[in-house]
């Protein structure tokens, strides 16, 4: 906590300077408190926060911020009952999906801009792009739809997606922050941060800022292990492994 | 308070796996079985991938045969001769059933497919095994094992290549061993189970095995087969969680500990009426998932 605030009293520090160098043009800058995240064996989820001004402050501005992890590819099935039982029936792939979203605004979302400029902008959980892997699944909308809300749901359920937007606080002149949290089963992987200054209806500026979620430590070495050198890491269990159940036949028979 | 995995990539609370290691142990120690039936299921329910339980569970499944088998090897309770044999259709169940559960993994059924063979196992063995001890216990007495092992000698007496088994005083055709690894090793690549509850009745019933040496002979058979399932998971299939393995153990270990200094006061049929309690309990709840109407007809996986 202490780093964020001594981010916080530096950005406090730099607003006058700044603001009196560029008088006309808008500008929005943001910071991590954190540059990066550092999923251990103990990580439970993270806490995000961003901060950031906004030179020459107006009632006409509104700011957004979004964070967006890694895309993945995401299989949604559907089950149905099948002689009595609940089966897999139907499923839709649908490619690159951000495997994490959340944004925050400052102003409803309907005053910050029309719509199709908050789409253009990637702004609010109607512009994911939810491309199916196979065409021909576009070709029966209700049933297309009806994954893609299904996916919606189920992860805005685990915390992947927002139910709706989180709020950007300004603390004080130009000064805001933006809170979000990170749930404990993300992916590894570079997160974009996104800060969008709009001005009666139009965007002035825009930053933007890579988050590195990724494992750390024995986890981290763990992971390697497993996937890169997966001869040593299968003998490494075997071993494991056996010590214990040798371990254990030994206390067993002292026990008895 | 939860730890994270560091290769299945999620977190899971750390006391729930260690309390499912230390019923494992017990219940391993107190029935002479594996366990295995009762960690891979719970392990997907808490929302671990099929992959990764069965993965872990291979790993889990060494340290505990290999204790287990260490006892009978001392005591000479194993035949080597019969338990290769074995193996060699061991061996290749495993392989198969490796490549049947990837087979079933592109297809999107693996977890249906696990959830129905483990209530079809768990509800034949654990409902007979109910049968049996009820009418143990009522009439003090047993008679089916003569029974059922004439009905198997008929059936298999005229197969191919018959073998010798000195150790075990036998004299049946090789098939017959062979086929019953190939069902071991399937059970351990595909249900993460060393199969022993299956495999045991079935070396009495069907081979017709003395049985002071079908527990060590089954766990020898279990372990090399595990160990092999064990290698090709993790560098086939990366998907041997270590970490997870690890607590898994250690709860085990505290288990077989308690379960040890427990099993003098469960003996005989009611052990064994308990066992089949719990082994019906668990086959009751993976029913409900496969015929009660889930609250979310919809699951999504992540790919890559």
């Amino acid at each position: 906590m202490n780093k964020s605030i001594l981010i916080f009293m530096a950005l406090t520090a730099l607003l006058p300077a700044t603001s009196y160098a560029q008088s006309n043009n808008a500008r929005v800058i943001i910071d991590l408190a954190r540059d990066n995240v550092d999923v251990t064996t103990g990580f439970s989820g993270s806490d995000i926060v961003v901060f950031g001004t906004v030179e020459n402050n107006n009632k006409d501005q509104s700011v957004v911020v979004l964070l967006k992890g890694p895309e993945s590819r995401v299989v949604v099935r559907e089950k149905s009952q099948i002689m009595g039982m609940w089966l897999n029936s139907d499923t839709i792939t649908f490619e690159s999906i951000p495997h994490f979203y959340d944004y925050a605004v400052s102003t409803r979302e309907a005053d910050i801009a029309k719509p199709q400029i908050l789409i253009d902008n990637g702004i609010g959980l109607n512009t994911l792009v939810f491309e199916p892997e196979d065409r021909d699944d576009l070709e029966d909308k209700p049933r297309y739809k009806k994954f893609q809300e299904a996916l919606i749901r189920n992860w805005q359920h685990s915390g992947n997606l927002p139910l709706t937007a989180k709020k950007v606080k300004f603390v004080g002149d130009g000064l805001f922050r933006a809170d979000f949290s990170l749930p404990a089963n993300i992916p590894t992987g570079p997160y974009q941060v996104e800060a969008f200054l709009f001005e009666k209806g139009n965007l002035v500026d825009k930053r933007e800022r890579v988050l590195e979620v990724r494992q750390a430590g024995l986890s981290a070495e763990i992971n390697r292990y497993a996937h890169r050198y997966s001869l040593i890491y299968a003998f490494v269990g075997i071993f494991i492994a056996a010590g214990m159940g040798l371990l254990s036949a030994a206390l067993s028979r002292k026990g008895r | 308070m939860d730890i994270y995995l560091p290769v299945a990539e999620m977190a899971v609370p750390l006391e729930v796996i260690l309390g499912l290691g230390v019923a494992v142990g017990v219940i391993s120690s107190v029935f002479g079985i594996g366990g295995g039936f009762l960690a891979t299921p719970f392990m997907v329910f808490m929302g671990v991938p099929a992959s990764f339980a069965v993965g872990t569970q291979a790993v889990q499944l060494i340290s505990s045969s290999l204790s287990g088998v260490f006892g009978h090897w001392r005591k000479g309770n194993v035949d080597i001769k019969l338990g290769s044999v074995m193996l060699a259709g061991s061996l290749f169940g495993t392989v198969i059933g490796i490549l049947i559960f990837k087979l079933l993994q592109y297809t999107g059924q693996i977890d249906i497919v696990i959830n129905a063979l483990y209530v079809l196992l768990l509800g034949s063995i654990g409902g007979s095994m109910l049968y049996e001890s009820f009418g143990a216990i009522l009439k003090r007495k047993h008679h089916a094992e003569a029974k059922r092992s004439k009905f198997w000698v008929k059936i298999t007496q005229g197969l191919p290549y018959p073998m010798m088994f000195p150790r075990s005083n036998l004299c049946i055709s090789a098939v017959v061993p062979v086929t019953l690894g190939v069902i071991g090793g399937l059970m351990v690549s595909v249900l993460g189970i060393g199969g022993g509850f299956l495999l045991v009745p079935a070396m009495i019933y069907i081979l017709g095995m003395p049985g002071t040496l079908v527990v060590g002979t089954s766990l020898y058979q279990i372990l090399i087969t595990t160990t092999v399932s064990a290698f090709l998971h993790s560098m086939g299939n990366s998907t041997v969680d270590l970490l997870l393995a690890l607590v898994l153990m250690v709860g085990s270990l505290v288990g077989s500990q308690i379960g040890v200094r427990i099993t003098k006061y469960i003996k005989g049929a009611p052990a064994r009426l308990l066992l089949a309690l719990i082994l019906l309990g668990v086959c009751l709840r993976l029913w409900q998932g496969l015929f009660i109407e889930p609250l979310e007809h919809f699951t999504t996986e992540v790919v890559e």
